[in-house]
């Protein structure tokens, strides 16, 4: 079981019922007495806290600490800290942290929660497991084709596949999985944005739903954040054994090569799931196309 | 404008807003592409066009040689092709026989025509100004097609809507323009074997690709009268593509396509309203 919480009611209030706070504060009690009662029962669920303005500044960080804390007591050890992506412009401002509030909150909660080996909370420990060189998680740190999404599914109305909702809010509007699972995303970001970056094979650019300026093909717009992660995350290792190999190590390419490794689905193509006849050259026989042919020269 | 060298592999991706959209389309822009390209060899075929250019797989050479040679006409081999998925702006050359290749020729109504496009593509320096001509492109289009493409501008759209905007406007560090495209002078879904014209206009109302679009567009219903009429129909629809990084995603009220292009550090847009 999975449920999302923000913390006790006011750090929840985004999720509640706008223009109604007794209504929002006694729906957040509920959940927070389902949590106990879903322990109680042996059933810990894992929890994903949304970071935002009202939970993860200020006075309100040091709460969310205390939530966290609560949480361990009644049995839920483990979730997500996932920064808010407010796609409506006008309330973006309100609600979304900015890069050096989401750095200082995740900064704040990997120091106060990874010293507790029960905790088990990501982003850090999906971090540390990433710079170790173990299979990579979450989604956001895999090469993930923003129009097929492999670790999230959506069914729609007419019973089609979709992916990641996400992408719904980017172009504004539902689509149906093509099928076809590419990478150029990747491509292009490793020749540009992130080429060069120590972080590269543990981040891949991040999430494409959170692509700056709302477009997927850029970096993520949390970059600085993970990267300020990554780092604290790195010493941190290094500080506890220097001699630990890292997959930002020369040493761990060198005996790895460069296929370190990828994300939940292969490479390459997967079926034609399209229904559009993808001009694979001669494969048709077609007789294309007067542009492709005097462009041979590059 | 100085373009950066960044290159991705060839690619296309289709997803289709709902699934009733693709029962109906899909099979419709199948049928819209093989009624392009049979207009594309008939051409040819009624002394139209000289040359056209055609790819021949190992899998059905067999076929095509024996129509070339039935119908009278002739073809050269220019180069060998590495295959590629999706829709590329240029060849990948590789060696004689490579089971991944695929033949890339001119066909022609005349051997002197062929041997004359396969000269110019073979140069030290490919003559595009010739090729063109022998592709009976207009000669506005291959005058800006050759500026365009020394300039590295290997997907020339924004260009060839950016001469006939209705109005420009930079938000966000998004460069957008507006405009119209006539359907035969349309290139903006040709990615996804969806056109009626071969070439890269110099402006999507040039008035000598209408006129030449009327001959295609006569050898497309002669092909399939069904599919040229949906040709029509798709190329008249609102287009909003914009380009970021070497990839272009091009919105129709039927479904998004993804692609590889030009690249650009900043993102590009050109919104096409719908032809009336």
């Amino acid at each position: 079981v999975g449920l999302s919480i923000d913390g006790p009611y006011p750090r929840n209030e985004f999720r509640g019922f706008p223009n109604n706070v007794e209504k929002t504060k006694r729906y957040t009690n509920q959940v927070l007495k389902n949590i106990e009662a879903m322990c109680a029962e042996g059933v810990n669920p894992g929890v994903i806290i949304v970071l935002h303005k009202a939970n993860a500044v200020g006075d309100r960080l040091e709460k969310l600490k205390e939530f966290i804390t609560w949480l361990k007591g009644v049995g839920v050890k483990s979730g997500k800290l996932n920064p808010c992506s407010v796609f409506n412009p006008s309330k973006r401002d309100k609600i979304e942290l900015t890069s050096e509030e989401l750095t200082h909150a995740w900064l704040e909660l990997a120091k106060f929660t990874m010293p507790d080996p029960e905790l088990q909370w990501d982003p850090f420990r999906a971090m540390v497991k990433n710079l170790r060189g173990s299979h990579l998680s979450d989604c956001i740190f895999t090469k993930c084709d923003f129009w097929n999404t492999e670790a999230g599914r959506v069914i729609l109305g007419d019973g089609s596949v979709s992916c990641c909702a996400r992408a719904f809010e980017i172009v504004g509007t539902t689509f149906i999985r093509p099928g076809r699972i590419s990478f150029e995303r990747y491509d292009a970001l490793e020749q540009t944005d992130c080429n060069n970056c120590r972080y590269w094979n543990v981040c891949f650019g991040g999430c494409p739903g959170n692509g700056r300026d709302g477009d997927w093909r850029n970096k993520d717009k949390h970059c600085a954040s993970i990267f300020a992660v990554y780092k604290h995350l790195e010493t941190q290792i290094k500080a506890v054994d220097p001699t630990a190999i890292l997959v930002t190590d020369k040493e761990y390419k060198d005996k790895k090569g460069e296929q370190l490794h990828h994300s939940d689905s292969a490479h390459g193509d997967s079926e034609h799931g399209d229904g559009i006849e993808h001009r694979d050259s001669g494969g048709h026989g077609d007789i294309p196309h007067g542009d492709e042919v005097r462009h041979e020269d590059t | 404008m100085k373009i950066p060298k960044v290159e991705l592999h060839p690619f296309t991706k289709v997803a289709w807003k709902t699934k009733e959209l693709k029962e109906i389309w899909a099979e419709r822009i199948l049928r819209v592409a093989r009624a392009y390209n049979d207009a594309e060899y008939s051409l040819v075929k009624s002394g139209v066009r000289s040359c056209a250019v055609v790819h021949i797989d190992w899998y059905n050479a067999d076929t095509i040689i024996e129509k070339i040679t039935t119908d009278g006409l002739v073809y050269l081999p220019i180069r060998w092709s590495k295959k590629y998925q999706g829709f590329s702006h240029k060849h990948f050359f590789t060696e004689k026989g490579d089971p991944e290749s695929f033949i890339y020729g001119v066909l022609s109504n005349s051997l002197e025509s062929a041997k004359q496009f396969r000269e110019a593509e073979l140069n030290n320096k490919v003559n595009h100004k010739r090729i063109g001509e022998l592709l009976a492109y207009p000669a506005f289009c291959i005058t800006a097609f050759n500026k365009r493409w020394g300039e590295g501008i290997i997907d020339p759209l924004f260009e060839a809507a950016e001469v006939v905007a209705d109005k420009r406007e930079t938000v966000n560090g998004t460069e957008a323009i507006y405009a119209k495209a006539h359907p035969y002078a349309n290139p903006f879904l040709r990615y996804f074997g969806i056109r009626i014209t071969s070439h890269l206009p110099c402006s999507v109302q040039c008035k000598e690709t209408i006129e030449m679009g009327e001959a295609w567009f006569k050898a497309m219903r002669e092909s399939d009268e069904e599919a040229s009429d949906w040709a029509v129909e798709i190329l008249s629809m609102f287009i909003k593509w914009n380009i970021l990084k070497g990839i272009a995603q091009v919105e129709t009220p039927l479904f998004f396509g993804i692609t590889n292009t030009v690249f650009t550090e900043h993102k590009k847009e050109v919104i096409i309203n719908a032809w009336t």
